[in-house]
């Protein structure tokens, strides 16, 4: 029974993680806008069911009960890649992607612990590691359109460090936010 | 009475040798905060990681892994170590970290990783437990703890080295205490959004995990880690609002990463 519900889960569902459902982990509200500030569309019960339609960062956006809005990624649990992955794990995913690499053994505690240390390895690693230079760092980020940013603060075990640098860049390298106000995208 | 009157002096003559011992100890210990030994025991935790299962034999996947991982510590500030990234050849789903700067990703995690953004996550999370020296802090207790009884005994405190790098392989075995493994989540995040890449990446790799929670591949990573579902919980309650503005996704390295991983896995 079990398996042939995941195998119509499996059917019913794109490949994206986020194209799926989820269930609400506390009583949440569902809001207009992935903004903390934003207006309450409905108060959701914990354990409700809902449809994932699109992620953006730390929010997503759901539907559920003809309605729609936008919870954090930490309100939910995402569910059916659990199906998804229950069925691949028995052989009836029948994507081809078979979960378990042939020939290469499991890792286990036991087997760290009483492993016998491979120096060479770890000398070839850390020389082929050793090889990839400044320079070729700063063209794989220029290749990737990556840009640094400044001023980030840190965030300590315990504290909700709501500070924002002065100037904050995103990739396209414009300047998109500067002063030191509490941010209001969460 | 009487023999009260004999073991109490035997008894605070052994404890001031045994503290006298374990001062030694402590400062000799104290050494392994500093680069040189670091790496030292660290190499030596790392050969444990390779000897334990092999490094994946493909220069394309552990060159990528080197770029995105230099990119991380250049792009985050830098530091003195002389970084290590590799894959290791298991179909387990896990990634490793050892003193001194080595860094290893199974085979199983990068078949089940969707992005650059997400590698990134993964190795910020890692390079993270070396910079906040995690298991430098955990092996130097337990040596010290294990050689304070030792000392009672033989009076022994040479040889830290072989105990600290087998403490610290004891410690990838059973794993980190929580509060360590939600401090590398959120460091990881700084690290992620500081290089410019999505910081809620780690979120996304953290519901990967999620989904897999019954894969036969995650058993070590469960045994040694708090479960993804608390791990999201806490970035959500620590810093996920801080992060938000940063979450843009890189589409320019999606042909890249699916060259040197997602095509070779």
């Amino acid at each position: 029974m079990k398996s042939i519900v995941a195998a119509v889960l499996l059917g019913s569902f794109a490949a994206s993680v986020y194209a799926e459902q989820a269930k609400t982990n506390k009583a949440v509200d569902l809001q207009k806008e992935p903004v903390a500030s934003a207006a309450k569309v409905a108060a959701l019960p914990q354990g409700a069911m809902v449809d994932v339609a699109e992620k953006k960062g730390f929010w997503v956006k759901v539907s559920g009960n003809g309605q729609t809005g936008w919870l954090k990624l930490s309100d939910i649990e995402l569910q059916i890649t659990k199906a998804k992955t229950d069925a691949l794990a028995t052989g009836r995913g029948g994507s081809g992607n078979i979960v378990n690499t042939a020939g290469a053994r499991g890792l286990s505690p036991d087997e760290l612990k009483t492993a016998k240390p491979n120096v060479g390895a770890v000398d070839a690693a850390a020389k082929a590691s050793g090889s990839v230079s400044e320079s070729d760092v700063e063209g794989f980020v220029k290749a990737g359109s990556i840009s640094a940013r400044a001023n980030i603060p840190k965030t300590t075990l315990g504290k909700n460090t709501k500070s924002v640098p002065s100037t904050v860049t995103v990739s396209n390298g414009k300047p998109v936010q500067s002063g030191g106000k509490k941010n209001e995208n969460w | 009475m009487k023999i009260g009157r004999l073991i109490l002096p035997a008894l605070i003559f052994y404890a001031t040798t045994a503290s006298a011992d374990v001062q030694q100890l402590a400062a000799k210990l104290a050494e392994y905060d500093k680069p040189a030994k670091e790496n030292e025991f660290g190499y030596k935790t790392a050969a444990n990681i390779a000897g334990a299962s092999p490094i994946l034999n493909d220069s394309v996947v552990n060159n990528y892994l080197t770029l995105v991982g230099k990119t991380l510590v250049k792009n985050s500030g830098g530091d003195s170590y002389r970084w290590t990234f590799a894959a290791i050849d298991a179909p387990d789903i896990n990634a490793f970290a050892a003193p001194g700067g080595y860094v290893f990703v199974t085979k199983g995690l990068l078949k089940a990783l969707n992005s650059e953004d997400e590698l990134a996550a993964v190795l910020a999370h890692e390079i993270s437990h070396v910079r906040l020296k995690h298991y430098v802090k955990v092996a130097k207790k337990q040596v010290l703890a294990e050689y304070a009884m030792k000392s009672l005994a033989e009076g022994q405190t040479d040889g830290q080295l072989e105990a600290m790098s087998r403490a610290a392989t004891l410690i990838l075995a059973k794993g980190l205490d929580k509060q360590s493994e939600y401090e590398a989540d959120y460091e990881a995040m700084r690290i992620l959004a500081l290089s410019g890449y999505d910081p809620s990446a780690l979120v996304d790799v953290l519901n990967m995990l999620n989904s897999k929670s019954s894969d036969k591949n995650m058993a070590f990573l469960l045994s040694t880690h708090p479960s993804a579902a608390e791990r999201i919980q806490s970035i959500g309650s620590c810093c996920a609002e801080v992060y938000q503005q940063y979450a843009v996704r890189n589409t320019a390295t999606k042909a890249r990463f699916d060259k040197s991983i997602k095509s070779r896995m």
